[in-house]
């Protein structure tokens, strides 16, 4: 079913409240799947692909409404909310980054997070412990699942 | 009589056409004689000549590019002291051809359709049809002057050099440059004081699945030009001419759709939408050439000039020859990160056979290793006309780059963590 474009509004708009204070609960009890967080280092490592095709989905300077964004936007060549698509992308078999001589689903040709140094810097990067990937994911998940349960 | 003169005329044209097509197709030759050769450095073009834009170079954010640019074992050479070439491995006559011999091949088999169709790939300015053409976005620009860095790597205080190899005595010559190597591009427009301004810096730095690419200019948002006009001219909005070029800045809705379409290259170039931010003229060329000369230059990887809704442009474009860049820019629609830059850089090699079956098409795609420019064969008179390796040595080692150790005769092994072969997404010219 297609939101209306009012109701995505009031939906965006809900989001931007509850992202600004999960965000400082989340930091207040040192959780790294922090939404905005997780926001920032979206649009650091898209840049990797932003506006090559289809894929398109930072379409602001601010992080909140990036974030809120990818669960009410959806990809246009799939139909998926961008954050579903993000978390497919990205919930690679081990922290290692994929190989480039091979992609995530041969039959259809789709692949991970594009091949480049972009790709071998998210795999690379850490927070402290935490694998920063594994943060973005962590982050995109937990919200979907709130969405999904809020739709039951 | 008036047929007379109209076959006279077109006569003298054809003429003139003919000449010019030589003209554009010849070769020039250069002294090297006085040119420098060292360990790990070689001049392509002369000190002299190099000077002015060595000088005019920005001040940019970032300091490993900055040493790059200062250092005297960056090699700098430009279309004419490399020249741009192809190669052309398929059997019956293999060589190096100057980028301008396709076309002049293309016109003098006219009535040999199949190889004619050479004119459908090179275009009537004798270079490859777009986007194999120039710098990226700059086919319609006619007011820019091109140089090209590399900044080969050392280790332990030695220069890796580029490897290269042949599977065949007669086929393709492959190489590969080693990690850490920076290859780019400074780009100038000339403003109406007769100097040239910087505007762009491009550097694609080889790391061992692929090239990081970025690019550098002075004002990575229309946001951050505006500003920057209005802190060096508080007086702005008394000049209707300043006062109008920082409201375009300011408004989103200049914004004007735009499409890169390559009907020579379409099999694989897709066509490319987007939008292009044309700037008015800003009269005011003092202020201009400050902002180009002054301004550090920032990376603009993943940055948006301006945005519309979905309508996003990636650099500005300019109604004036002179501008913050010059007319017929469009890198407007050509955002700056590794896949964007890839869509022309991963079909350097190709072989031009396999883009049309019906056709006897002679060559490869310039370049190799994801970089077009770069090329490691001795430039002379026999590049510029189908000449075969065996008649002529079309295509010989450049001995002044074998002199500097820039260059060595090796297949790097399988695993090397330094020189790796990158995937290509068509056969290999050797395996025809």
């Amino acid at each position: 079913m297609k939101i209306r474009r009012g109701g995505a509004r009031r939906a965006s708009a809900l989001l931007i409240a509850f992202v600004s204070f999960w965000g400082a609960e989340a930091r207040a009890e040192g959780y790294t799947a922090d939404p905005l967080y997780a926001a920032a280092k979206l649009r650091h490592y898209c840049k990797a692909c932003h506006a090559v095709g289809t894929m398109k989905f930072i379409t602001t300077e601010d992080d909140r409404e990036l974030w809120a964004s990818l669960f009410t936007e959806r990809a246009p060549r799939t139909g998926k909310l961008w954050a579903e698509g993000i978390v497919e992308v990205l919930a690679w078999p081990s922290d290692a980054p994929p190989p480039f001589d091979s992609v995530m689903d041969p039959p259809s040709n789709r692949d991970w997070m594009p091949k480049g140094q972009k790709r071998l810097e998210l795999a690379a990067e850490r927070d402290g412990t935490t694998v920063v990937r594994r943060s973005i994911v962590d982050a995109l998940r937990a919200e979907l699942d709130k969405t999904a349960k809020s739709n039951d | 009589m008036l047929s007379r003169v109209t076959n006279a005329l077109f006569g003298a044209s054809l003429a003139i056409m003919a000449l010019e097509a030589r003209a554009a197709c010849e070769y020039e030759p250069r002294d090297t004689s006085r040119l420098t050769v060292r360990d790990g450095y070689l001049d392509f073009i002369a000190p002299d000549e190099l000077r002015p834009f060595k000088a005019a170079l920005p001040r940019v954010a970032d300091p490993a590019l900055e040493r790059i640019l200062q250092s005297p074992d960056t090699v700098w050479y430009d279309e004419e002291s490399m020249v741009f070439m192809y190669q052309d491995s398929v059997e019956v006559v293999v060589g190096a051809r100057a980028n301008c011999v396709g076309r002049m091949v293309g016109e003098r088999n006219a009535n040999n359709p199949a190889i004619h169709k050479l004119v459908n790939y090179f275009g009537e300015d004798y270079r490859f049809r777009f986007p194999f053409r120039t710098v990226a976005g700059a086919d319609d620009v006619e007011n820019i002057r091109s140089l090209n860095f590399w900044s080969p790597p050392k280790a332990n205080g030695q220069t890796l050099p580029v490897k290269y190899w042949k599977n065949s005595a007669r086929g393709r010559w492959h190489w590969l440059f080693p990690v850490g190597t920076v290859i780019g591009e400074a780009l100038f427009q000339q403003g109406p004081d007769g100097r040239w301004h910087p505007f762009e810096i491009r550097t694609r730095k080889r790391y061992l699945d692929g090239w990081a690419v970025d690019l550098f200019r002075p004002f990575p948002t229309a946001a951050s030009l505006a500003s920057k006009i209005q802190a060096q001219r508080p007086e702005w909005q008394s000049d209707s001419n300043v006062a109008r070029f920082v409201e375009h800045l300011l408004d989103a809705t200049t914004l004007e759709s735009h499409r890169l379409v390559s009907e020579a290259f379409g099999k694989i170039f897709p066509p490319i939408e987007g939008a292009l931010d044309v700037l008015p003229e800003l009269q005011d060329k003092a202020l201009l050439a400050s902002l180009l000369d002054t301004t550090t230059f920032v990376s603009t990887e993943g940055a948006i000039w301006k945005r519309n809704g979905a309508k996003e442009a990636y650099a500005p474009a300019s109604a004036a020859d002179f501008g913050i860049v010059p007319k017929g820019y469009k890198m407007g629609l050509i955002p700056v990160n590794e896949v964007s830059c890839n869509r022309c850089h991963d079909q350097t090699s190709r072989g031009l056979g396999a883009l049309e079956m019906d056709v006897i098409l002679y060559g490869e795609i310039w370049g190799e290793d994801r970089i077009f420019t770069w090329h490691l064969f001795e430039p002379h008179r026999y590049m510029f006309d189908t000449w075969d390796d065996s008649d002529s040595a079309s295509r010989t080692v450049n001995p002044r780059l074998v002199q500097s150790n820039l260059i060595r005769m090796e297949r790097p092994a399988a695993g090397d963590p330094v020189y790796k072969s990158l995937p290509r997404g068509f056969p290999d010219a050797d395996a025809r």
